[in-house]
């Protein structure tokens, strides 16, 4: 069975390393080790590290710079990082504008539909627009696949 | 970021032109262009790579409390979002 190109949404990179108070932990890592395993392919947009890093530094989180490299670090090592092509940040735009999202949310579905390749996210605007998927659907898709 | 090293790479003009009109196409340098194709070349990282990373990310993180990462990158993106909107 080919491989499945998944594209992850910032909030199921911060996932893979961080548990405490999450949902759908146990999903989102479900799609590291299937990565591992080489049925799917993961990838994250160059946008994640800065969300990711961001989020760290900057929200709640309340990480330390020195936190926040490490785990920016072990990301470049687990998965490639995709810069949309200007044909996608068009079909961005558009789909900006059409579901009312911003462009950053946007941007990853646009790439996932540009690469034929799922887009697996928690953010509500995204799952609400139904351009991606929670990690626990995508995972029981793929286990109902593989089963066929 | 890892560390990264300048290497000089011959190939035939002809291939460099297409390279370059695909980089262009794309909005890409040709390090990127190169840095992807290799990568694809090669396939999957090595997983005992990913565990050692993921091993390394989350020590990082332990103890760092309790969130979930939707509602912090939701808050970040309509942070930034708002501020675009101000410029």
């Amino acid at each position: 069975m080919p491989a499945i190109s998944v594209v992850s949404d910032a909030n199921i990179v911060l996932k893979w390393f961080h548990s405490e108070g999450e949902d759908e932990v146990d999903s989102a890592r479900d799609l590291l080790d299937a990565h591992k395993e080489r049925t799917v392919a993961l990838s994250v947009l160059d946008l994640t590290v800065y969300e990711v890093g961001n989020a760290l530094m900057r929200g709640r989180a309340g990480a330390s710079a020195e936190q926040a490299a490490i785990v920016l670090e072990a990301l470049a090592e687990i998965c490639p990082a995709i810069r949309p092509s200007p044909d996608e940040m068009k079909a961005a735009s558009r789909l900006a504008e059409l579901h009312q999202l911003t462009l950053y949310d946007a941007a990853y579905a646009a790439v996932a539909q540009g690469r034929s390749a799922e887009l697996v996210t928690l953010d509500r605007a995204l799952l609400d627009a139904e351009l991606g998927r929670r990690p626990r659907e995508l995972v029981g898709a793929m286990a109902t696949a593989r089963k066929e | 970021m890892q560390k990264a090293t300048k290497v000089l790479v011959t190939m035939p003009n002809d291939l460099l032109e297409r390279i370059d009109r695909e980089t262009r196409s794309l909005g890409q340098t040709r390090s990127e262009f190169f840095q992807e194709a290799v990568r694809r070349r090669l396939g999957w990282p090595d997983p005992l790579t990913v565990d050692a990373a993921l091993l390394r990310g989350r020590a990082a993180l332990a103890g760092l409390g309790s969130f979930e990462s939707a509602d912090v990158i939701r808050s970040e993106r309509e942070g930034r979002d708002a501020r675009d909107q101000r410029r």
